[in-house]
This record gives C-alpha cells, structure tokens and sequence, in this order.
C-alpha cells in the first residue's frame, strides 16, 4: 500500500493525536440501540393478563399467581409444568385482565384451546369449548362492545397436554394473541383488581 | 444564583459552556471530512437497522441458540450443575448468555430480544470494521471499509437474525483491529513500543476474547497475534540490529498477558471450558473441524451434493458469486498491490508492512484451512461471514491508495474514482432495498443475479421467510374467509422447523408434521431441499417475491375438495 500506506505509516508512528479515532464514533453505534432499548423498557406498561394455576391432582396445593404478556399459552413434553409446581396434564387456570376502550366497537374475539375452555366478558359467558374433543379447536364471534372498562376472563380445564388463546383483532387485521406492540389508539388491556371489583376505574 | 455567574470562584459558568461549544466546534472542524462522512453513515445504519428490525423473521439457529443459553444461566445461578449435552456444546455461549440475562430485563419477547441483540452486536462489529480501516489506511480507509461492509447485502441481512456467524464476526474483527494496533505499536519510533498502557491490554483481552466466547475458533487470533509479533520482531531485528528487539519486550509480556485474559473470559463464558480449560476448548475446535454429525444436502453450481464431502470450490465459488463485484475486484487489487509493494520492501530490505498481511491472512486463511481439512460445509459462505470485514477492509486500503495515486494525476481521474464509488453504493443500496428484509439471498449480476441462482446455489435456507409468508397467508384467509376463519383450525405442514408456523401464525393455525401434509389445509413452505417443487398441483394462496423469484409459497391442499363439496348441492338441486 504505497501512497496512503506511506501517511498511514507516519501518522501511527508519531503515536499523537492525528492517529487516533474520534472517540464519539462509539457513541454513535452504541447509543442509538441503547436509547432504543431503555424508552421501550421504561414504556413498557408490562403484562396485564393475571393467571391463576390451580392443580387437579393436588386440591390443597395452594393456586400460582402469576401476570402474562399474552394469553397463549400451549404445553407438552418440553414445556410440562404450567406453572411451578403443577403438572399441564391436570391443571385448571383462570386468566382475566380488563380491557378499556375509548368508544364502542365490533371486535373479533376467537378463542382457540385444546381442553375445556370458555371465555367471558363482564360475567357473561361469550365462546365456550367444551370438554371431549382430543384436538385443538376455534370458537369465534364479533363482539359489540361499548366503551369503557370491560372485564375479560378465560378458564381453561386441562386433561392432557392442552392449549389455549384468545385473540382479537381491533384493526381490521386477522385476529392475534394481544396486546401486540403495535396496538391501536384508544384500546389498551391493563392489569385487574381485587377478585370482588376487578375493573373498576376510580 | 451563584452557580450560574460562578463556578469554584473560576469563571462565569455561562462563559465556560460558550467556551466549551466553541471547542467542540473548533474540534468538529479539525475532524477529517472522511471521519464525518462515516459518522454520518453509522448513525444512519444503525438507525435503520433500528427501525426495520422487526421485518426479519425468525431463523432456525435461533430456538438452540435461546435454549443453550437458558441452561448455560441455570448452570451459573445452580450451583455448576448442568446437562450433559450442554456441558459438551462445541459452542462458546458469550453472545447466548447475554442475550438469556437481556431477557430478563427486556420488555420484548425471546425472538425479539434476540434481534436486538443481534443488531446491537452486528454495530459494534461496523465500528470495529470502521476503526479498523481507520487504523490501517486513515480516516478515507475507515469511510470505505465501513461502506463496503453496509453495502454487501449478504453480510448486511444476516446482522439481524444471525445469532452465532454475526457476533463471531464482531469478535473477530475487533481482535484484528487490537491485533493492528499491536504491530503498529512495534513499528513506531519511539525508544519503547507501547500501545496504550494497561487500559489497552484489558481491552485487547476483552476483544480477543469476544470471538472466541461465540465460536473456539477465535482462537485463530491468538495465533495471529503470536505469529504477526514475531514477523514484526524478524523486520526489527533485519532493519535495526538485535538491540533494538529490546523495544518490543513490553509488547511480547502485554501480548501474552492479554492472550492469557483472553483465554480465561472465554473459559468463564464456556461451561465445557470451565470444566476442562485447556482439553475441553481443544475437543471443541477437534470436532467443529471434523464435523461430520450434520450431512445435508447442499448446492454448487445446480449439483446436489452433500455437506460432507463438498469440493474445495465450494466456498470460494459462494464469495464469487455472492459478494459484489466491485468489492471482489477491490479486494483482489489490494491483494496484488500488498504483493508487490512486499516484494518491492523485501528487495530494498525494508520492513514488510505486516498489518496489511494480518488482514489478507485473516480473510485467506481461515476458509484455506477449511478447504484443506475437508470441513463439513453448507448454507454457503454464512460460516464464513466473519472474513468479510476484514476483506472490506483490505478493500477500502486498495481504493485508498489508488485515490492517493490519481490525486497526484489530477481532478478528472479523482472525480472518476469518486463517481463510480457513488454509483457502485447507490446501485447496491438498491439491491438491499430491492430484497429487504432478504438482504442474505444476494446474488451478483456477473452470476446472473438471485433469479438464476435459485436451485443451483443455497438462497433461502435460513427461514427467515415464514415471517412475511405466514402473515399473508393469514390476512389473506382473513379477508377471504372471513366467517370460517372464526371457527376454524386450520391444519398447516411445511418444510423446515415447527417453530416457523407456531411462532409466525396465530395459534388458530395447527402444524402437522409432513408426513400428513396431505390432510392439511395448507402446504407452506421455503425453498430449501427442493420443497418449493412439492405439490406443484395445489393452487397456490399466497407467495413472497424478490427480484422476480418466489422465496416461500403457500399452496391450498384443500381447494379441489371444497370445489366438490360447494358442487354437491348444486348437483343433487333438480
């Protein structure tokens, strides 16, 4: 390298300032992707679904608790606990969050499970799944619901490796687990209260 | 008050705020113009990589990758107890490890975390290529090397999903670049060859150490560091006379000093390692060398041929028709003037410019060795995806020194240079536009480009596809069949892993081994092992195009039989 290689050469060789690189060049890779990582960390409103695990072979054992991003859950030979503790061959689990909505709307829920499973809104009983076939199956239905608080709850009763999800959609996109991160304005799915009163808005 | 007309009883803290901006604009405009210009490109790389990180899909290395690295935290946070085949993984777990306590903390799922792990590392390894070329070649070098490396998209797509070549190549890059400044330091005229102090050999430990935590083959840098040391002290000893080899002491106890913290980061990121320091890194680099458990079928030039036994022009045939050809010739060009230029040095018994060897070694070697041991190959040039940095750079040094030679020859020939640089970047910033976020099929237009080189070389291998195939496949039975999406599961089977489907479709979508792709409802796949060309019959639902070629296709396997049962009634109406 003969040219540069000559300047090159001298400038390393004088060991001064002209040979070195400018520091803030690492500022620029390394922040950005930091910055990125700390606003998504500290925006997180983090997982509003409450879980509920219950074994069936042991009824005095106590219920896990537990908060989840997404109500998706499945189970098998490598993921065989459904929570600590409690073996996903005989288990039954009760998830709720509350959904607030900003003004009313027809929203497609579906609920997918391999078990006996039934979703819920405000109480009322909206899909159900019953009990008896060995295969994962869909229930769907658009919803009407007004705005404000709505209190969603699914409880799944497993016999054997099982399955369940709800999705939704409230784009126009095909349904999907939610909250996504590119949730829409307006609809956001936050943390339940007590068992008595658990979506009340003060 | 009194803070903000006095500081410490000095001068006017307003004052002194002016007086440091008008520095940092006085040390802004003594930055060479080149050094900008790359600082302009890495913001806006990373940026971008930033912003489309989420349209890369999920490849198959990465679920081994994340699980690996569960249990490699269970064995530091569980008392050094851990499985079996964990214990005797060949692979360091520097990268999977991090990304397994990241998880803790972030607020993204696994897949997710994992890219941006990636895509964090996959930048440190553009500023290590920067400073590399900086290093050797001067702020013009460091510009060039950086543009070289975004601009080679098959390098480019892999930062994002690549969670062992694309942090392997981080580490190697930044061992050469510490490697540089080592023989640099050996090369200065100053009475003690010294690089930086204590601070500079922690940080060459920690270099050293990045590639060989993901891969033992970074150990290849130790050997650099010995054997380019020693070349520098033969040029010493020849130019100089034997009492000036004293000089160098520091730097041979510094080199071995941070060789030896080198090791030891390694072993303590490495379960296998840390059981057995010396025998279990030895084992590793014995069997990833030999490796022979993994026989797929692999492409060469429209043959089939097996990874175990692919010829010796399987990966130099991958980088010819693979990276650009403006890179390629660069490269060449720098390997010839480095040629002559050390032919010319030796003949006037003058020193040998070795840093410039180091990278020709770096990039020549490791795929040299490969050839000769008759490695297990496949998936292309994505094992050897770590050479590319230091070819960009070696590159980047050849356009630097022929820009220096035509400075001397006048404007014209230097705009000439200039302009074909600007439409060689425009012209491959479109192709990584043109195949986003499938920068890694790049095919060059000397080999006639990605729609010729389906089926006759390794395309899409990786997976990363099903992202985009199974979201149209969905929305499209979305706003199709609206009322028995609701109440349906639909039965998927596919080429590739389980986890394309279950992790890239909602869970109302059920994969079905391939064994039973007949009863499915769907037939999705990629264009690995052929099986694009399976069920040809089926009506295709949804496709994902590049360039013209079809990258992963979803074929309805139900569509005659919902034509019969629709036609039943219609029948059996009088």
């Amino acid at each position: 390298m003969s040219v540069q290689g000559r300047e090159t050469e001298a400038e390393i060789g004088s060991n001064g300032a002209a040979c070195r690189s400018p520091r803030w060049m690492a500022t620029i890779a390394i922040l950005p992707a930091s910055l990125w990582f700390l606003a998504a960390t500290v925006l997180d409103p983090g997982p509003a679904w409450r879980a509920r695990y219950m074994s069936a072979t042991d009824p005095q054992a106590a219920p896990v608790v537990r908060f989840e991003r997404q109500l998706s859950q499945y189970w098998n030979k490598q993921n065989a606990l459904a929570a600590p503790g409690i073996d996903a061959r005989a288990f039954s689990a009760r998830f709720d969050a509350c959904l607030a909505l900003d003004r009313a709307r027809d929203i497609p829920f579906m609920l997918v499970a391999q078990g006996e499973a039934r979703f819920s809104v405000d109480g009322q009983a909206k899909l159900t799944l019953p009990e008896g076939a060995s295969e994962r199956r869909t229930r769907g239905e658009v919803l009407r619901l007004e705005a404000g608080v709505h209190h969603l709850e699914v409880e799944l009763t497993s016999r054997g490796w099982s399955s369940v999800a709800l999705l939704a959609s409230f784009d126009g996109k095909a349904p999907m687990p939610f909250p996504k991160n590119d949730e829409v304005d307006g609809v956001s799915l936050v943390k339940p209260g007590t068992q008595e009163r658990p979506c009340s808005r003060p | 008050m009194s803070t903000m007309t006095r500081a410490s009883g000095k001068e006017p803290l307003l004052t002194r705020s002016a007086g440091a901006v008008r520095e940092a604009c006085r040390s802004l405009a003594r930055t060479p113009k080149a050094d900008l210009a790359s600082a302009l490109l890495l913001g806006a790389v990373c940026l971008v990589m930033l912003l489309t990180l989420s349209d890369y899909g999920l490849t198959y290395d990465e679920e081994p990758h994340i699980r690996y690295g569960e249990r490699v935290l269970e064995f530091y946070t569980g008392g050094l107890e851990g499985r079996r085949a964990m214990l005797r993984s060949s692979y360091g777990a520097g990268f999977d490890l991090a990304a397994a306590l990241l998880r803790r903390v972030s607020p993204w799922d696994e897949f997710q975390t994992n890219h941006f792990l990636c895509v964090f590392v996959a930048q440190l390894g553009l500023l290590g290529t920067w400073r590399l070329g900086r290093l050797v070649a001067g702020p013009l070098g460091g510009l060039l090397s950086l543009m070289f490396l975004v601009l080679t998209p098959v390098y480019y797509g892999h930062q994002f999903n690549n969670p062992k070549d694309i942090p392997f190549a981080a580490g190697y890059v930044w061992g050469l670049c510490f490697i540089a400044r080592v023989l640099q330091a050996a090369r200065a005229e100053s009475p003690q060859a010294d690089p930086g102090g204590w601070r500079f050999w922690v940080s060459a430990s920690v270099a050293l150490a990045l590639g060989m935590s993901v891969r033992v083959g970074g150990a290849i840098l130790l050997a650099y560091l010995g054997l380019f040391l020693a070349l520098e002290a033969l040029s010493t000893w020849r130019s100089r006379g034997f009492a000036a080899l004293s000089r160098l002491r520091p730097l041979a106890l510094g080199s071995v000093l941070s060789m030896l913290g080198a090791w030891a980061l390694m072993v303590a990121f490495w379960p296998r390692a840390l059981l057995s320091p010396i025998a279990g890194p030895a084992a590793a680099l014995e069997s990833v060398s030999n490796y022979t458990v993994y026989d797929s079928p692999t492409l060469l030039a429209g043959e089939t041929i097996s990874s175990n036994h692919v010829p010796w022009s399987y990966i130099p045939t991958y980088f010819l028709v693979q990276l650009p050809e403006l890179l390629l010739a660069c490269f060449v060009l720098g390997l010839s003037l480095l040629c002559l230029q050390t032919w010319r040095r030796l003949s006037r018994r003058e020193p040998v410019l070795w840093v410039w060897w180091l990278l020709a070694v770096a990039v020549l070697l490791p795929p040299g060795y490969a050839i000769v041991r008759g490695s297990t190959l496949y998936n292309g040039l994505r094992h050897f995806l770590f050479i590319i940095p230091p070819l960009a750079v070696l590159a980047a040094g050849a356009v630097s020194v022929l820009l220096g030679q035509v400075r001397r020859r006048g404007r014209v020939f230097r705009l000439g240079i200039s302009a074909l640089l600007a439409l060689y970047a425009a012209d491959q910033a479109q192709a990584s536009w043109r195949l986003h976020p499938y920068q890694h099929v790049f095919f060059n237009r000397a080999s006639g480009g990605l729609a010729r080189a389906v089926g006759r070389y390794e395309t899409e291998y990786y997976g990363s596809v099903y992202q985009e195939l199974n979201e149209r496949l969905r929305e499209r039975l979305w706003q199709t069949r609206r009322d028995t999406y609701l109440n349906t599961t639909f039965r998927v089977s596919g080429c590739g892993s389980k986890l394309f489907f279950s992790r890239n479709l909602p869970p109302n979508f059920e994969f079905r081994a391939m064994r039973r792709a007949q009863r499915s409802d769907f037939y999705v796949t990629y264009l690995r092992d052929g099986c694009l060309k399976q069920f040809r019959d089926r009506a295709p639902v949804v496709s994902v195009e590049r360039e013209g070629t079809t990258l992963g296709i979803a074929r309805d396997m139900k569509q005659k039989a919902r034509r019969k049962a629709a036609a039943a009634p219609s029948r059996s109406t009088p």
